[in-house]
């Protein structure tokens, strides 16, 4: 059964509910933040838009164009009107819909989280529970060393001497690019370096937690009673400690999420993969207002979605949450 | 006296203390940088381009011949002013935000934390990115971004303290024996938060020093030629090459940075506020 049975009681649907209602004000309020920000900063961003050389009749036009001659609450309601059609306006660069901008880099910069999601669970994981279950070991020590400078160290340094080392140096793998589809060996090949750089912070965190988390769980009265009762350590790790001491670490995986939403930007600068943070530096560098909006709320979409899913798995997985 | 009592006792910590020199040396450096930087750090010479380590260039030149030494040296000024700016935005604002939450509490505390929780919910990339997006690119809209960011993380702390301070018996004879309400927040209620939002404060330096680095990196933040570590490094990217060592000595030096403020930051922690650890 997919499903357990409480997921049909009526204090999982408040839960659920709940949750998704919480998600609707954080993406209301950053549409309406954003929206204010481009009014209220400083230096008119249509003066910004266009050249330098441009008339005093083009900056009225553009102004015209873009809606910005009408009253301010006007202008906020038509926004999310258009934004509630997926209409997000016109990239001023590109001239393209924000929306095809978007939905075409969209899968490159999920398929870059999504593997550096695994590898940094892959390799976080198994560190920290084995720095707990041998906790004041050398390998304990060396580990902890590692992961404090793991979450020191720049990734867009890390970044740049992975390329120097495996791609200018040994030749092992592309320096840039996406080589292609995922499931082919150039797709794969071109995914290693920008996922690690990305992975490594994450997982120096996620090995602090899952360490710990599971020193907690060690703690518990009903592993000594487990071990008391004379069953094999391996056994006590395994079943009793392990299973509930990475509990926490799902959250912390899907938090990480958001954190590699903001890293990918780095990341994909660095090696020119075409998602969307590498569209929301050139969004950026090029002022194009339009374009940013869409980023931004692409952004906060992914981060609520996120923080939405992981409450449920949570809830999935644990059942103390709901009755909490 | 305390301050000396705790300043011994951070140096008894060798990772502390290790910590301690760093940052000390590289606040000297930025000091400094006039008097000890070999070259200008914005010389320009083609003869010198890309000059490997010699007696005259330590560290080797660049693509536009300028000493890689002076510009790392030069550099921290801005690094370090950097971080020292955004938190100094940050802790100001967040620690009024959190006072005024947890001290009054009611509807100005419920506004205040949901405002704080929708901050939170944002991964501080993300959030320093649109906010340079919505200022534009450059230096000083980087500090306000990153110091924004650290708005919410200062004010939930401050409240929670004040929230405890504020039921305080000491507290309440201040209010009772007729203390004013700006008298009792900066005399009674502040001072119990002073350990934490320093523990916060050098923590935040890491951070703050390494969003702006790669803020700088991806061209948003300090723009060249100014000799900022992240505008280096991302200068460098393209004569990654020729030049290898200017990556490697610049990332290095960020990163000892970051690494010095975290090892003073869990010190600090672990000596003022163990409740944090």
């Amino acid at each position: 059964m997919l499903f357990p049975d409480r997921f049909k009681e009526p204090q999982m649907t408040t839960y659920i509910l709940r949750k998704i209602l919480i998600g609707i004000p954080v993406l209301v309020a950053v549409v309406t933040l954003v929206f204010l920000a481009i009014r209220l900063t400083p230096g008119d961003p249509v003066r910004q838009m266009l050249p330098p050389d441009a008339s005093e009749d083009d900056f009225i036009q553009m102004r015209e164009h873009l809606g910005l001659d009408r009253p301010v609450l006007y202008q906020y309601f038509r926004y999310w009107d258009r934004i509630l059609h997926g209409d997000f306006g016109d990239s001023l660069r590109t001239r393209r819909p924000v929306w095809d901008e978007l939905s075409s880099r969209i899968p490159f910069t999920a398929e870059l989280a999504l593997v550096s999601v695994i590898l940094s669970g892959l390799i976080g994981i198994p560190i920290g529970v084995f720095s707990a279950i041998r906790q004041n070991t050398a390998f304990d020590g060396i580990m902890r060393v590692a992961a404090f400078i793991g979450v020191s160290f720049p990734s867009f340094w890390l970044g740049t001497m992975f390329i120097l080392l495996f791609a200018l140096s040994l030749g092992w793998l592309p320096a840039s690019g996406r080589g292609g589809a995922l499931w082919t060996l150039s797709g794969m090949r071109s995914i290693i370096l920008p996922a690690l750089t990305l992975a490594i912070g994450s997982a120096a965190s996620i090995s602090r937690m899952t360490r710990a988390s599971i020193l907690e769980v060690i703690r518990q009265d009903y592993v000594t009673v487990a071990k008391a009762k004379g069953l094999r350590e391996s056994r006590v790790h395994w079943k009793h400690v392990v299973r509930n001491g990475l509990i926490p670490v799902v959250t912390l995986l899907g938090m990480q999420f958001g954190f590699l939403l903001g890293g990918a930007v780095i990341a994909e600068t660095i090696f020119a993969w075409p998602g969307i943070g590498q569209l929301a530096v050139n969004a950026i560098l090029f002022r194009d207002y339009p374009l940013i909006q869409g980023v931004v709320f692409f952004f906060a979409a992914g981060v609520v979605l996120v923080n939405l899913l992981v409450d449920l798995t949570y809830a999935f997985i644990d059942p103390r949450v709901t009755t909490s | 006296m305390a301050t000396k009592r705790m300043i011994r006792k951070l140096f008894r910590n060798w990772l502390a203390a290790v910590g301690m020199i760093l940052i000390v040396g590289l606040v000297g450096m930025a000091v400094l940088a006039p008097w000890i930087a070999p070259h200008d750090p914005y010389r320009q010479s083609l003869r010198n381009r890309l000059q490997p380590p010699s007696k005259t260039f330590l560290l080797g030149t660049d693509y536009y011949g300028r000493d890689v030494l002076s510009r790392l040296i030069y550099g921290a000024r801005y690094s370090l002013s950097v971080g020292l700016i955004s938190v100094a935005i940050g802790s100001t604002l967040g620690t009024a935000l959190g006072v005024l939450a947890g001290y009054f509490g009611g509807a100005i505390d419920r506004a205040l934390v949901a405002v704080l929780d929708i901050l939170m919910a944002f991964p501080g990339m993300l959030l320093a990115l649109t906010i340079v997006g919505l200022l534009g690119p450059g230096l000083f809209n980087v500090m306000i971004a990153v110091g924004v960011w650290s708005v919410p993380i200062f004010a939930r702390v401050v409240r929670a303290n004040t929230l405890v301070a504020r039921n305080l018996q000491f507290v309440e004879a201040a209010r009772a024996v007729g203390c004013s309400h700006t008298r009792t927040v900066f005399r009674h209620i502040l001072p119990e938060s002073v350990s934490s939002i320093l523990v916060l404060c050098t923590f935040r330096m890491s951070t703050a020093i390494l969003t702006a680095a790669g803020l700088s990196f991806l061209g948003l933040g300090a723009q060249p030629p100014m000799p900022e570590w992240g505008a280096i490094l991302s200068e460098s990217r393209s004569i990654l090459r020729q030049a290898p060592g200017i990556s490697v000595y610049t990332g290095c030096l960020i990163t000892l940075t970051v690494v010095s403020f975290n090892l003073v930051g869990d010190a600090l922690r672990d000596l003022l506020d163990p409740r944090m650890s």
